[in-house]
């Protein structure tokens, strides 16, 4: 039944065209891309099919549009058919539909064999210039060298189509998933992403399709916003060390974003949990400073690393102690330092020796419980002495130096008594030796240097020194400053041989000397009776002697006294002439003391005595005189009286007489 | 009275008892000649050695004064006596003129008054105060100079009374 019909169909429809078929020469057939502008502006490729029924010679097709800037295209002949033209066409602005005019133009026509003339034929048509994909592409978002980041893709474009994204990085990681398929026209796609580079970028792969279906792959690359990572805050305590010991540090550390990783300092290390982390690890005070090597490591595998410098002082640990005495040594010669070491629990010590030639083996080493001591001989070379004990205990380790004086002191003090002496004399002076180290064996030698007249001598002394007489002449005309000098030998407790030299200087002055004899005049006495005391007085100082005063006391009695003698010149006398007398006979002591000063007002005395032998009184020669004397002076006494007596008698009548011749 | 008066009695009576005093000391002299020599070789002894000359010399200078003295000993006493009598009239005989109106009394009565002055002044000293046991003590005259001359020291003011008495 079917075959029928359809061959039925087949004549009706030959017969419509048969009959109904036109007669037609040109036909604009339409225009349809063939390749697509992408841009505004960018140049499209249109097809323009024409039905020519004639062969066309020298044919040119040319058309205007709102919206397209086409070319024209020509061609040496079109037709007989379908002709088809591929004209370039600048598109102003996509998505929007141009009105066209399309100009046929040819020279000739072939008909029958023969050319006739051409023909132009305008058209319209309206032809729609599409979209093509153009997405753009932007990341919103910063993250931060190293670490993981939030960023935003954001993908664009003017119209609606579907398609997919591929997102690739390069210098960054990104995390997740990094695909999109749907439309693209207005894409937000959160990302995680590690940037490993400062210029680290996303590349986007935008597939779809144009207008044509034929399939469109963009690329587009944006660079990320990369900042660097900020740096942690990093807290340390203790703030500094102490020098030769251990401590336990704690570190802390904290970032203003939240990271996540590993913080480590040596082999301690702790988690760093949303940016912050704590640690503790142990420091050994090495001056002048620790470097605590901090290590960041971050969950994207980036590290960081810090030093942390911790200041490391020389204080010292109170608990530690080194005392040393004495604290003076003497130069050149052996010295006995005692050196006691404090510290808590058991300790080790060093002892080094510096400024001194130390004897023994060195460094001397200590060892103890809290405390121990040491003894190091020492023969100082320099002015100060160091000793520098290194002191290893349970709290570390601890230095201390100590420094000892080195004084030039002299092994023995040397000095004489009286400092001054008179010139033109014999003086006894005595040396005093004493040792200011330990000896064994000390010796002295006197010898004159100047001014002084004396023999060279040599005495021997004990380990304790002492003092020794030596008498010196000192002429007369020598005056100021004179000198003897000695020469001291010694033997150390320790066995080392010594000497010692100087001088000592002697003031020689010249005083005055008042020399004192006696004489009594009479030569014999008697009691009662007075006599003289004569006293001379002679100077045989160098200068004048002022003041010279003398007195006598003593069993008798001084009837009269020498005035005050004034001044004596020297190599001069003068006599003061006591008188005195004694009630009775026998041996009478005396003293006389005789004083005087010289010019700068020093006082001197010279006291003497003797003794007067008293002879008895003569009877008759004293006993007489005294009578008669007695008696003479009552016969005056009575004679005064009665004349004085008689001369008022008449007196006294002659008032009376007087008195009654004036009444009468 | 003038004061002349005084001064010209007083000249006068000075001299009498200037001679009688004289001859007195003369006698004194001769009786204590020895011992006034040898007082004067004591404090020349004395003095020198004092000065410190040596004892030796000092006796041989002092026998050396002892030797110039002599022979001035009673030449002296002599004009000592004359001399100072004179003085001590006079200076009495102007004083008793001067007073003479104002003493109501006879001639003898204020000639006792000066004899009674004059004794008092002259001996009284010598009465009451010891003198030092000084050395060597001056030798004393025997006392019966010393009472003449006391009766003379006495008398002495009752003549010059009465010779002014006679003048007026």
């Amino acid at each position: 039944m079917r075959t029928p019909l359809l061959l039925l169909l087949a004549v009706f429809v030959t017969a419509q065209v048969l009959v109904f078929a036109p007669q037609v020469d040109f036909l604009f057939l339409g225009a349809q891309w063939v390749d697509l502008p992408r841009y505004g502006g960018d140049v499209g490729v249109l097809k323009l099919s024409f039905y020519l029924a004639h062969q066309h010679v020298d044919v040119s097709v040319s058309f205007r549009c709102q919206g397209l800037d086409p070319e024209p295209a020509r061609a040496a002949y079109a037709g007989p058919g379908v002709y088809e033209v591929l004209v370039k066409a600048r598109a102003h602005g996509l998505g929007k539909t141009a009105g066209c005019a399309v100009v046929f133009k040819s020279r000739y026509v072939v008909k029958d064999g023969s050319l006739t003339d051409g023909v132009e034929k305008v058209d319209y048509f309206e032809v729609y210039v599409p979209h093509y994909p153009n997405p753009r592409v932007e990341v919103v978002g910063v993250v931060y060298l190293g670490l993981r980041g939030r960023v935003e893709l954001r993908v664009g474009d003017v119209y609606a189509y579907n398609g997919s994204l591929e997102i690739s990085a390069a210098g960054a990681r990104v995390l997740g998933a990094a695909t999109y398929a749907g439309d693209l026209r207005n894409v937000s796609l959160p990302l995680e992403v590690v940037a490993f580079d400062p210029s680290a970028a996303l590349t986007v792969l935008v597939k779809a399709r144009d207008a044509l279906g034929r399939e469109v792959a963009v690329y587009r690359t944006v660079p990320l916003r990369v900042s660097p990572r900020p740096m942690p805050n990093i807290t340390i305590s203790p703030r500094w060390l102490r020098a030769g010991t251990s401590a336990t540090v704690d570190v802390s550390v904290r970032f203003p974003i939240p990271v996540n990783g590993t913080a480590s300092v040596g082999r301690w290390s702790a988690p760093l949990v949303n940016g912050a982390a704590f640690l503790r690890a142990e420091a050994f005070g090495s001056p002048p400073s620790v470097v605590l090597p901090l290590v960041v490591t971050y969950d994207t595998g980036v590290a960081d690393r810090f030093e942390v410098e911790l200041p490391v002082y020389q204080v010292a640990d109170p608990e530690v102690r080194v005392e040393a005495k004495p604290a003076v040594l003497v130069t050149n010669v052996v010295n006995r330092v005692e050196v006691a070491v404090y510290a808590p629990g058991e300790f080790t010590a060093q002892i080094a020796v510096s400024g001194a030639t130390a004897l023994g083996p060195q460094p001397v080493l200590i060892r103890g419980v809290d405390a121990a001591e040491a003894v190091v001989e020492v023969v100082p070379s320099g002015g100060v002495v160091s000793l520098a004990v290194d002191v290893a205990y349970r709290g570390g380790f601890d230095r201390r130096v100590i420094n000892l004086l080195v004084v030039q002191k002299t092994p023995v003090e040397v000095r004489a008594e009286p400092l001054e002496v008179s010139a033109g004399g014999r003086e006894r002076l005595l040396i005093y030796v004493t040792p200011l180290v330990n000896v064994s064996e000390l010796g002295v030698e006197l010898y004159p240097v100047s001014g002084l007249v004396f023999a060279q001598r040599s005495y021997r002394l004990g380990r304790s020194g002492g003092a020794v007489e030596l008498e010196v002449d000192v002429p007369s005309d020598v005056l100021g400053n004179v000198a003897l000098g000695y020469r001291v030998y010694y033997i150390t407790a320790s066995g080392a041989y010594g000497e010692h030299g100087g001088v000592i200087y002697l003031l020689a002055v010249q005083r005055p000397r008042v020399q004192v004899d006696f004489s009594v005049v009479p030569e014999g006495p008697r009691a009662g009776s007075p006599f003289y005391l004569v006293v001379r007085l002679y100077n045989k100082g160098g200068v004048e002697a002022r003041d010279v005063t003398v007195e006598a006391v003593g069993d008798v009695k001084v009837v009269r006294q020498p005035p005050p003698l004034g001044s004596l010149a020297p190599q001069s006398s003068r006599d003061a002439v006591f008188t005195l007398m004694a009630d009775a006979a026998g041996l009478k002591n005396i003293t006389v003391k005789v004083l005087y000063s010289d010019r700068l007002g020093k006082t001197y005395q010279e006291v003497r005595r003797l003794t007067v032998v008293i002879n008895a009184s003569a009877p008759v020669a004293a006993a007489a005189p005294k009578k008669e004397g007695g008696e003479s002076q009552l016969t005056l006494a009575a004679a005064f009286v009665a004349l004085t007596a008689v001369a008022a008698a008449l007196v006294l009548l002659g008032v009376r007489r007087g008195r009654v011749a004036r009444h009468s | 009275m003038k004061w002349s008066n005084g001064l010209l009695w007083g000249l006068i009576a000075g001299l009498a008892v200037g001679i009688i005093t004289a001859a007195m000391s003369y006698m004194e002299v001769r009786a204590m000649w020895h011992e006034l020599l040898n007082y004067t070789y004591q404090v020349a002894y004395s003095e020198m050695v004092k000065a410190g000359i040596p004892p030796t010399q000092a006796e041989k200078l002092a026998s050396v004064s002892v030797e110039h003295v002599k022979g001035w000993l009673i030449p002296s006493a002599i004009a000592g006596s004359v001399v100072g009598s004179v003085i001590i009239y006079v200076i009495v005989g102007v004083i008793m003129a001067a007073v003479w109106e104002k003493l109501k009394m006879p001639w003898y009565a204020k000639g006792a008054l000066f004899s009674i002055a004059l004794l008092a002044v002259f001996y009284l000293p010598s009465l009451l105060v010891k003198p030092p046991p000084d050395l060597p003590q001056p030798p004393k005259p025997p006392v019966m100079y010393s009472v003449g001359r006391m009766v003379v020291e006495f008398v002495g003011p009752l003549i010059l009374a009465w010779l002014l008495n006679r003048s007026k």
